[in-house]
């Protein structure tokens, strides 16, 4: 499959012109970007070809179909460097390109048609540079496993498959602190979410949000990059097991 | 991590702060561009003989932290070395860079104590844990661009973009995103289209609709908060050519004013323009 990246002035007056096409962005077809653009193909061929990538849609097991959608989209596109990744003209273009349907299909909801702003924000980059990577549709899915993806372990996307539930919101929260840009520190956080898991343990949301909160407090007075990441899973797991203990005396 | 306005719970030494009386750690840092990466300087000073005694002890080290949020990358490099040079691959930076120094404990540490503690702190014992920050240095920040070009050779800061919503619009200038986009209406671009086909009219086009843009941008930047535009690379363009000159953008702009930087920006478009258009009209006589 070749990959498709738009040029910046097709990117630009796509992104202009959301409005008048927004009746477009509701249907099957992507042929009506040629004709928007009198038949010059606003599309630039990226150098490389891969195999085809299918992403699934699964409207009963959506969190399932995301991960296999990850862990697709992150092996087939792996060679990607962190600066072609982070382009919204790649993105953005396959959007309009390759995964127009699954587009469509992925975001449309209950027979509604998209409106003007939720264009802007599911097929544009529309949260500034970083948080658009974690919140685009297809950007999202590199960037998960990218960040997740770890080949000295047996089962490489082994991290990656913590997020296999409440991915948007797990997402979101975690990678927006500084501390996630650090890979030792992202892995020491999930393998002690994993941990916990695999105890019994369940790892609500409030647990998940507490203790990035708590990462990012005690990031004041230790430098969290200096440690290993079994030094740092120890402090993470002192702290879940705390805020379990909470919720289970609040509970019962 | 920005820490000019952090309490701590110990004293730490650092800039802008008098938990250390008479001692001071700073850090000077340059960078050069290598073929595939960049390589980092450090030149780090520190007087403070308890901290240093620290270090020779390997009880503390050195540790500076490099962070490209852009494109999720933070690495850190430990050393003993006051003075040390590191690359790392080009490919891993790009656009806003954060660059931080700190000491930190290696072990945990009883009972520290130093002769430099503010008289607040005199006779005070601290507990400090492995991987505590015991010293920061200077935090800089610095853009990294790469295949900056200059304006009047290429324009490539500028993107001129049409809107179909309204047939009679004013041209408009949008300054969010990457690019400055210039956004004309459809018969403006269609003819916009022609017209910057022909070589011998690029300086027109200059002229007529990249200068009053690039005019007006300059202005807003004048009167802006420039924080706004430092992740910009239209910004970061211009920027790097000003400073070729020693000169900050405002600064620049505050000696010469808008209209010179932006014909000096273009290299003095209306001058090619008249030039170009007497030229074709020798040619058609």
């Amino acid at each position: 499959m070749k990959l498709y990246y738009l040029t910046d002035e097709a990117l630009e007056t796509l992104r202009l012109n959301i409005k008048t096409n927004l009746k477009y962005y509701n249907s099957s077809s992507n042929d009506w970007i040629y004709n928007f653009f009198d038949g010059t193909n606003p599309f630039q061929e990226f150098r490389y070809e891969v195999n085809r990538i299918t992403l699934k849609i699964d409207q009963n097991n959506q969190a399932s179909a995301d991960l296999e959608n990850i862990k697709n989209i992150y092996e087939n596109l792996k060679f990607l460097t962190e600066e072609q990744a982070c382009d919204e003209r790649l993105w953005v273009g396959l959007a309009h390109s390759e995964f127009w349907e699954y587009m469509i299909e992925r975001n449309r909801h209950n027979g509604k048609t998209f409106t003007e702003s939720e264009v802007k924000n599911k097929f544009f980059f529309n949260y500034g540079k970083r948080k658009s990577l974690l919140v685009h549709p297809i950007a999202k899915l590199w960037w998960t496993g990218r960040n997740t993806y770890d080949e000295n372990r047996e089962n490489p996307y082994e991290l990656t498959d913590f997020f296999g539930t409440n991915y948007y919101h797990n997402n979101l929260i975690l990678f927006q602190y500084n501390y996630s840009n650090n890979k030792n520190i992202v892995t020491a956080f999930i393998e002690a979410m994993l941990e916990m898991q695999n105890n019994g343990d369940k790892v609500s949301t409030h647990i998940f949000d507490e203790t990035a909160k708590y990462l990012n407090l005690i990031s004041g007075i230790y430098l969290l990059d200096y440690f290993e990441i079994d030094e740092l899973k120890i402090k993470i797991l002192r702290k879940v097991k705390e805020l379990l203990l909470n919720e289970n005396k609040n509970n019962d | 991590m920005n820490t000019k306005n952090r309490h701590f719970p110990y004293p730490i030494l650092r800039e802008y702060s008098d938990d250390y009386i008479n001692s001071y750690f700073k850090t000077e840092i340059k960078i050069k561009e290598d073929i595939n990466s960049f390589i980092f300087e450090f030149n780090s000073e520190l007087n403070d003989e308890t901290i240093t005694n620290l270090i020779n002890k390997e009880k503390a080290e050195i540790v500076y932290q490099i962070e490209c949020p852009q494109l999720f990358f933070r690495y850190i490099i430990k050393t003993r070395s006051l003075e040390i040079e590191f690359a790392i691959d080009s490919k891993k930076l790009n656009g806003s860079v954060k660059v931080s120094s700190y000491i930190v404990a290696k072990d945990d540490i009883d009972d520290y104590t130093n002769i430099n503690f503010h008289t607040d702190f005199e006779d005070s014992k601290f507990k400090l844990f492995r991987g505590n920050i015991i010293a920061l240095g200077n935090q800089y920040k610095l853009i990294i661009n790469k295949n900056l070009e200059k304006l009047s050779q290429n324009d490539s800061i500028f993107l001129i973009v049409r809107d179909d919503s309204s047939e009679r619009s004013a041209i408009k200038i949008d300054t969010d995103n990457d690019k400055i986009k210039i956004i004309l209406n459809n018969e403006d671009f269609k003819n916009y289209n022609i017209l910057s086909k022909r070589i011998d009219l690029l300086p027109s086009m200059h002229a007529m609709i990249i200068y009053p843009a690039l005019l007006q941008v300059l202005e807003k930047i004048r009167t802006s908060n420039i924080q706004e535009y430092e992740d910009m690379k239209w910004f970061n363009v211009i920027t790097y050519i000003i400073n070729k000159s020693d000169y900050e953008i405002l600064e620049y702009i505050e000696k010469y004013g808008t209209e010179v930087l932006a014909q000096k920006l273009l290299d003095f478009p209306i001058n090619r323009a008249l030039k170009s258009l007497v030229s074709i009209g020798e040619d058609e006589e």
